[in-house]
Parts: C-alpha cells; sequence; structure tokens
C-alpha cells in the first residue's frame, strides 16, 4: 500500500520499460562484449607478467631488441586512427554522411599502416632469430641471452592484438561501404567506433605493459 | 524507444518447418534445443559414469560383452587404465559443461528471461540462434575425440600441463586433446554469445514497471550466472590458447626443463632442454579462475529455480527476499576470490594459501543465509506436495550436505590429507551434480506446462524423484568416508598384477554398495526420460497458470506463441512472491494486477 | 549526447589526440631520467591508466553517458583484472624464489 515508493518505482530509470544506462541494446551489449574481450588480454597479460616475473633468465631491455620510435611511431599511427574514427562516429551523429565516410576510410588507412608496421616488425625480430619456441641458437637474440617466453610472449600479445586490429578492418570497410550507401544508421557507425576503440585501448596497454616497462 | 521494436518483431508470414523448429531464432525454441541437447550429453556422461563405477565396484570382473562394444577401451574383457581416464576426464568436461552450465542456464535461462522480464524475445534473436548453433558443433567435436586415433583426452576434466601440454604423455594427449580445447573453445564461445543476450535483456529490457527488486531470483540468478560467465571465461581462454602453443608450437608457457617422458628426457638435438621457464602453476591459475565462478554458474540457477518453487507451493511469499539478493551477488562476488582452494597442495604460495581459505569460509555465510531463508519460507507453510517442491525440498538438502564439506576442504590444512581423495568427489557431486541437477529436475517439473502446454504425470515424477533422491545419497554419502580413510580419486585399481592398492582393501565393499547404488540411479532416470517425452506428446494439456503462481510468466498462453503475449506486454505492479496475502480474492495475486495490496513497491 | 558547444563538433577528438600525444611522449622520455625501477614501472602505469581514461572518456564517448554504464564497464574491467594480477603476482615470485637455478 505504499503507493509513493510504488510510483518511484515506475518513474525510475531503473524500474522497467526503458534501458536504465539510457542507452539501445545494441550499445550496452557491444559494452559488454567490450568488457569480455577485454578480459581476454588481462588474461594473456597477467600470463606475460607470471612468466617474466617467474623467470630465472633476465628479461630484455627492450630497447636492445625493438626499435622503440618504431613502436612509438606505430602509436602514434593507432592513435590517430582512432581520432579520425571519432571524428567518423560524430559525423554519421550529425547526419554529415560523407564526413563520416571520408573519415572511415582514413581510419582503415590509419588501421592498414598500424598492421603493415606490425608485419615488419616481425619480420625484422624474425630475422634477429625470435621463434614461437625460443630465440634460434646462433641467432642475435640468442647471443642477447633471452629467456624463450620473450619471442613466444611477444609472439602472441601482437598476434591477438594484430588479429583484432585486422577483424577491426574488415568490419570498418563493411561499415564505410553501407554507409556510403546509406544503408548503416548513425549508431552502426558508433558499434564499429566502439569496437576499434578498443582495439586501440589494448595497445595502450600491450605498448606499455611489453615494450616500456 | 523500447516499445515499436516490440511490434516489428510480432508481425511474421507463416514459416516453414526449418525455420520454425530447426534454425529458430525464438527463445524458447532455442532454450528447448539446449535443453535436449543437453539432456542427451547427460545420458552419455551418465553412461560414462556407470563403466566407471563399473571399473572401480568390481576390478577384478571381465566385462565381455563391453569389450566387443567398446573394442579400443577393453582387452580380453578388461577395461584398460587408459581407457578409465578418459572415462573421468570426459565424464567431468561434459557433465561440467555441456550439461549442467547448459540445461539451466542455456536452457531455461533462455525459455524463461523474456517471460519473467516481460518482453517479446531476447535482445539479439539472431546472435541466440548462434549461440546454439556454435554449441551444438562443441558437442559433436568433443564427442568425436572418443573415436580419433589415440583416443579422447586423459588428463581429467581440469586437463593440468605437463600431461595435457605433450602430446605424447598419455594417449589421450595427442589429437584427443586437442579436440578437447577446441570443443572447450566453441563451448565458450557460444555460452559468451549467449551471456551477453542474457546481460543485454535483462537489463535493457524488462518491461515497465519490473525493476529489480521485482524480479524473480530465479532472473537474478541468470543475471548473476551472466555476469560471473563473462567476466571469468576469458580466463580460460587465455589458458587455453597458452597450452594450445605449448602443444602444437613449442612453446614453454607451461612446461618447464627437466621433463622426462617415459624414462628419454626431452631436449633438443643439440642437448638444450626441449622446453625450458615455464609453470604448470600458471595453467592451474587461469584454469581455476575460471574453474571456480564456473562452479557457481552451475548452483546459482538451482539456487534461484528453488525460491521461485518453493514460494509457489508453499504460497508464502519467499523469506527475505532481499538477503537472497544480497546473498547471490555476495556469493557471486566472493566466488572470484577463491579460485586457490582447488590449489592448496599444488605448491602454491602459502600465503596466497591463507587468503584463499579465509574467503572460502566467507562465502559459507551468504550460502547459509540462503538455506534458513528456505526453512524460514517453509515455516509454517501448508506445503502442496507435487513434483517441483519435491526437488526444491531436495536441493535444499543437498546443498547442505554438499555445503558441510565444503567447509572442511576449504581449509588449507585440512585440505592436505582429503585433496584427491573420494571426499572431494562426495562433496562436488552432493552439491554440484546434485543440488544443481535437482534444480534442473524441480525446474522442469515446473515449467514443463508452460513450455509445452502439457501436464507431466505426477507418479512418474514423484517415484523419480524418490529413486533418485535415496540413490543419490546412497551413491554419494558413502564417499565420504572412503575419502577420509584414504581412497584416491582417478585410480584404476585392478586386481592383481596389474595395479593395487592393498591398504584400501577393507573400503572395497563400500565401493561396491556405491557402484550398485550408481547403476540404480543411473537406472532410475529411464522414468525421467519416459515422462518427459511421453508427457511431451500425450500429456494433459495444462491450462495458462496450472500451479496458480504469481509469476510474470505465467500470464502468457501454455505454451506461449511468437512473442510471448498475444497483445500488448503486461506492466508489472509488484514482485512475483504476493502468495497468501491478507484481504486478496484469491490466495496469491499476479505480478500484474495493479490493486493496490499486497506489496507493491518492492520485494519487502 | 552533449558535445564542446563552441567550435568545430569535432573538437574533442583532436585535443584528446594532442593529449595522448604528449602523454606517450612523456612515457617514451621517462627511462631518461634516472629513476628508481618500481618508481618508473608506477609512473608509467600510472599515465597508461590515464591514457585508457581519455580514451575511454572522450573516443568512447563514456564521458558523456549516463555514468551508471561507465561504472559498470570500468569496475568489470579494473576489479577483475586486478583480482587476477593480484593473485598471480606472488605466485611468480614464490616459483622464482624456489626454482632451482
Amino acid at each position: 500500500m505504499d503507493h509513493g515508493a510504488h510510483a518511484a518505482v515506475m518513474e525510475s530509470h531503473w524500474g522497467g520499460g526503458v534501458s536504465p544506462f539510457a542507452a539501445t541494446w545494441q550499445k550496452t551489449m557491444m559494452w559488454i562484449f567490450i568488457v569480455t574481450d577485454g578480459l581476454l588480454f588481462s588474461g594473456l597479460l597477467c600470463g606475460y607478467g607470471f612468466l617474466r616475473m617467474a623467470n630465472t633468465i633476465p628479461w630484455p631491455k627492450q630497447s636492445a631488441v625493438f626499435s622503440i620510435p618504431f613502436i612509438a611511431l606505430m602509436t602514434f599511427i593507432l592513435i590517430t586512427s582512432s581520432a579520425t574514427m571519432g571524428t567518423a562516429v560524430g559525423a554519421a551523429r550529425l547526419g554529415d554522411r560523407r564526413t563520416a565516410v571520408r573519415f572511415l576510410w582514413l581510419t582503415i588507412l590509419g588501421g592498414a599502416a598500424f598492421l603493415g608496421c606490425q608485419a615488419y616488425e616481425w619480420t625484422h625480430v624474425i630475422h634477429d632469430g625470435a621463434r614461437l619456441y625460443g630465440p634460434l641458437s646462433g641467432s642475435e637474440l640468442a647471443h642477447l641471452g633471452v629467456p624463450r617466453q620473450f619471442p613466444a610472449a611477444f609472439f602472441i600479445l601482437t598476434g591477438f592484438h594484430g588479429s583484432h586490429v585486422l577483424s577491426g578492418l574488415v568490419i570498418l570497410t563493411i561499415t564505410a561501404l553501407r554507409t556510403g550507401l546509406g544503408k548503416t544508421p548513425a549508431q552502426g557507425v558508433e558499434m564499429a567506433g566502439l569496437y576499434w576503440h578498443f582495439v586501440d585501448l589494448v595497445w595502450v596497454f600491450i605498448f606499455t605493459l611489453f615494450y616500456l616497462v | 524507444m523500447a516499445h515499436a521494436e516490440a511490434h516489428a518483431a510480432e508481425a511474421h508470414a507463416p514459416q516453414a518447418f526449418i525455420w520454425k523448429y530447426v534454425f529458430s531464432k525464438d527463445h524458447k525454441v532455442i532454450g528447448v534445443q539446449y535443453y535436449v541437447t543437453a539432456m542427451l550429453m547427460a545420458l552419455i556422461a551418465g553412461l560414462l559414469a556407470m563403466l566407471i563405477r563399473l571399473q572401480v565396484g568390481f576390478p577384478e570382473a571381465t566385462w565381455p560383452t563391453l569389450g566387443k562394444l567398446l573394442p579400443r577401451g577393453f582387452s580380453d574383457g578388461i577395461m584398460s587404465p587408459e581407457f578409465y581416464a578418459m572415462l573421468f576426464t570426459m565424464h567431468g568436461t561434459i557433465m561440467v559443461f555441456f550439461v549442467l552450465s547448459t540445461a539451466p542456464v542455456s536452457g531455461f535461462g533462455n525459455v524463461l528471461i523474456p517471460l519473467q522480464v516481460g518482453w517479446r524475445d531476447m535482445a539479439f534473436p539472431f546472435l541466440n540462434a548462434l549461440s546454439y548453433w556454435t554449441f551444438l558443433p562443441g558437442c559433436i567435436i568433443i564427442l568425436a575425440s572418443f573415436f580419433v586415433g589415440a583416443g579422447a583426452a586423459a588428463g581429467g576434466w581440469t586437463s593440468y600441463p605437463p600431461l595435457s601440454a605433450l602430446q605424447g604423455a598419455v594417449p589421450g594427449s595427442g589429437t584427443g586433446q586437442t579436440l578437447w580445447i577446441v570443443g572447450m573453445v566453441f563451448f565458450i564461445a557460444s555460452f559468451t554469445m549467449g551471456g551477453l543476450n542474457f546481460l543485454t535483456t535483462i537489463l535493457n529490457l524488462r518491461t515497465k514497471g519490473m525493476s529489480l527488486t521485482r524480479l524473480p531470483l530465479t532472473m537474478w540468478a541468470m543475471l548473476l550466472v551472466a555476469v560471473l560467465g563473462l567476466l571469468s571465461f576469458p580466463s580460460l581462454v587465455a589458458g587455453c590458447i597458452l597450452l594450445l602453443f605449448d602443444r602444437h608450437f613449442g612453446t614453454s608457457f607451461y612446461l618447464p626443463s627437466g621433463l622426462i617422458l617415459t624414462n628419454v628426457p626431452l631436449l633438443n638435438p643439440d642437448g638444450t632442454p626441449l622446453h625450458a621457464g615455464g609453470s604448470p602453476l600458471l595453467w592451474q591459475h587461469l584454469f581455476w579462475f575460471l574453474g571456480h565462478p564456473e562452479v557457481y554458474i552451475l548452483m546459482l540457477p538451482a539456487l534461484g529455480f528453488t525460491s521461485d518453487i518453493l514460494s509457489t507451493f508453499c504460497r508464502k511469499p519467499i523469506f527475505g527476499y532481499k538477503s537472497m539478493v544480497g546473498a547471490m551477488v555476495s556469493i557471486g562476488a566472493l566466488s572470484f576470490l577463491v579460485w586457490g582452494h582447488h590449489m592448496f597442495v599444488s605448491g602454491m604460495n602459502p600465503y596466497l594459501g591463507m587468503a584463499f581459505a579465509v574467503f572460502t569460509m566467507l562465502i559459507a555465510v551468504p550460502s547459509a543465509v540462503k538455506v534458513f531463508n528456505w526453512l524460514a519460507t517453509l515455516w509454517g507453510s501448508r506445503i502442496q506436495y507435487r513434483t517441483p517442491v519435491f526437488w526444491a525440498l531436495g536441493v535444499v538438502s543437498l546443498f547442505i550436505s554438499g555445503g558441510l564439506s565444503g567447509i572442511w576442504l576449504g581449509q588449507s590444512a585440512v585440505d592436505i590429507p582429503l585433496h584427491d581423495t573420494y571426499f572431494v568427489v562426495a562433496h562436488f557431486h552432493l552439491i554440484m551434480a546434485g543440488a544443481a541437477l535437482f534444480g534442473v529436475f524441480g525446474a522442469t517439473a515446473y515449467w514443463f506446462p508452460k513450455m509445452f502446454g502439457r501436464m507431466m504425470n505426477e507418479t512418474l515424477g514423484k517415484a523419480h524423484f524418490w529413486f533418485t533422491f535415496v540413490a543419490y545419497y546412497c551413491t554419494f554419502f558413502p564417499m565420504h568416508y572412503i575419502g577420509i580413510a584414504g581412497h584416491m580419486r582417478r585410480i584404476y585399481a585392478s586386481g592383481r598384477p596389474i595395479g593395487y592398492y592393498e591398504f584400501l582393501e577393507p573400503l572395497q565393499e563400500i565401493n561396491v554398495f556405491i557402484t550398485r547404488s550408481a547403476l540404480v540411479l543411473g537406472a532410475s532416470q529411464l522414468l525421467f526420460f519416459v515422462n518427459f517425452f511421453w508427457s511431451a506428446f500425450k500429456g494433459p494439456k495444462a491450462s495458462e497458470n496450472p500451479w496458480n503462481a504469481a509469476g510474470l510468466e505465467w500470464t502468457t498462453p501454455s505454451p506461449p506463441g511468437h512473442g510471448n503475449w498475444p497483445g500488448e506486454i503486461p506492466e508489472v505492479h509488484r514482485w512475483p512472491y504476493d502468495y497468501s496475502v491478507p484481504d486478496a480474492p484469491k490466495d496469491f495475486v499476479p505480478q500484474t494486477d495493479p490493486a493496490p495490496i499486497g506489496a507493491r513497491a518492492g520485494g519487502h | 549526447m552533449s558535445e564542446s558547444t563552441h567550435g568545430s563538433p569535432y573538437r574533442v577528438y583532436w585535443i584528446t589526440w594532442a593529449i595522448l600525444l604528449v602523454i606517450t611522449v612523456a612515457m617514451l622520455m621517462a627511462e631518461r631520467f634516472h629513476m628508481p625501477r618500481w618508481f618508473l614501472i608506477v609512473f608509467l602505469v600510472a599515465f597508461m591508466m590515464v591514457k585508457a581514461t581519455m580514451i575511454g572518456g572522450n573516443f568512447m564517448h563514456l564521458r558523456f553517458e549516463k555514468r551508471n554504464l561507465a561504472v559498470m564497464v570500468a569496475a568489470g574491467l579494473l576489479v577483475t583484472s586486478l583480482i587476477l594480477f593480484a593473485y598471480i603476482a606472488p605466485e611468480s615470485w614464490s616459483v622464482l624464489r624456489s626454482t632451482v637455478r
């Protein structure tokens, strides 16, 4: 018989009939997916952390293996592509389809450049003797005395991130084409944007925890 | 915003059989698909359990008929130890993931969530259908592992490396283990897709008036299960990825140096160790970080079902709704902090062991709160003794029995002699297989009329309950005693001279008793299968609300058509537990009734 | 959804971009300053979290959404990852101590 409280429930944003997040179910679901996928990378990063900290063989200084300025360039490219993506989403929301499509293609260009850089990095590091099972005996990396987990962690972390970048590029390409044809609403661009920013976010963590720390 | 989508979903042309029943996007069909698939997997895993018990109960017997049916597992009618290892591995894997994570969660969750929150379907029906059709290949792959060259995975459902990471370790460590990992990846992908749908639907798509405190406890359970699954499964995926690389690409994530395989050290041609620097503890941590929330994923739905069933058949509101919710949330949260209690004897850091033990003790508190609330619900009530309430009472009983042995095991010092003994087997079967399974049976008996529009047979249902309940205790309770006496788990004790533990000889008659009870338990399930399938096609038609229950799902036709409510989705004005309200015209007030009586604003 | 009300509607993205770049450069230069290793790690991790917050808040728009969405995401990701790491880290040290060299 608590009419006041009952009325309060019916009106509140947790009272059913509306989204408590003031977001469509699509956006809510995308965020939940991002949390799950993010935790997958957390698991991989924790595994890497465990193996690095438990290792009796000292972990190499990353600057001795990688060209850190080059990795910084990759970071710059990815952050820029995130900014172009944000602009595309903003444009789509404002109804400016041409700008949205243009900036989508710029984002795709940035992502492709990132992948190209990553591929170059892999070639360079493989040439220096990095293999999944450890440093190739007699190679540069073996001379540095790196533990086996170093190249393995490198390939797993960057490989999984790279696969997410690749799938992001596929999603972005489809979004760009369909937005150009007027078939994708602004919300679709926003969903693609959330995924792309998530990919950038993961790179921030990998860049710091694998390349810098 | 929300209601416009509802009308779009209703307009549907008549559909061909394949789109209506096979590749259906309707949550009720998908739920039943999951449920029936889980039943078949349970049948298979149950048969595996029968084989395990035959071996343990009668190790010196020969089985010529079985030897002919399963030639690769038996030679001259004697089970091979390698096959025994495959049996307990696959029994555990299939039961934990493909039966008990599936039937209550994907099965009943899919059927009930839109009906209990008040929506036409799940948030993303296509993804829902995709989740089932990802689950089914996972089932096929895991079953296929029995038929590959060297047999199925044989490293326990926990797949610890190095046994699971070295392909030559045991016969099952080859392709069988790879298929195990692949099957698990399919399962986890399917479960994640389902979890996304569950969480989004329960949070975003409740009907007007359905605040969180007006949700039935079943829905709270599904909400928490989705959260637990989404947060913990990624850890296992990460672990499986690293395991796959250790197995096939020579990495050393879990493999230390110094490994010796069948008397041959694992070395490279140049004498350096094949693997170095890895640690099996990493797998254990990543696995159990999922493993513990996983067992709560199995338990929570049963706890939710029990609350709903008890209040309906006691004609009393569930006692302490808010503390029930608080208890389930605490259990869910604490479940992330206790995983190390599976690893007390692994050589892990003992200070961590202390932390894990303390949190494990803590988790007993909300569990006890739930038990006392159920007992308080039963207190002073006139119980209507129909099949569902028997199962609910069974859940309460098994939750207490199984939970108590968990307190023993949660202390790191007490766990040292009990780890890897039958005491642990008793604990998890009573609580997980017992309480969770009884929850599934109870939910089946309770919601069968809603799902199929027909009533199950009461006599068969009650007979099934009593046989199962008694046989369950007879099978698993004695395991406590043999466990304390030192009977290890997962061992293949055969007649001399293959492998025999003389100190276990006095316990063998208990093993025989357990095996006989297990056979009765297995055979009793036939009553269920007969009841289920016969009633689904030939049972008496059910009304919209055969149990006079107050929940929202009972305002739909039995079974609900596409879109669940023929007209508009009703508004909700109260919680689903308004039973025996003074001054009410009937002994229950449905959730949709706007009359200003009973509990309206929330769950108190 | 409110954005910056004056100037170009895309300002927020490019200002964030500039700040992220500055932070990245700061993180790269950090090594040159002689500081204890643990302090370097704290510094880098803290700046990493700042970057993450800027990306999540501005690019992914969490700053302009209803607060409960941001809380759900942050809590889900951070708390779970912290729990996993908090237990695994001491374990790795004890494995290191007990490893035969």
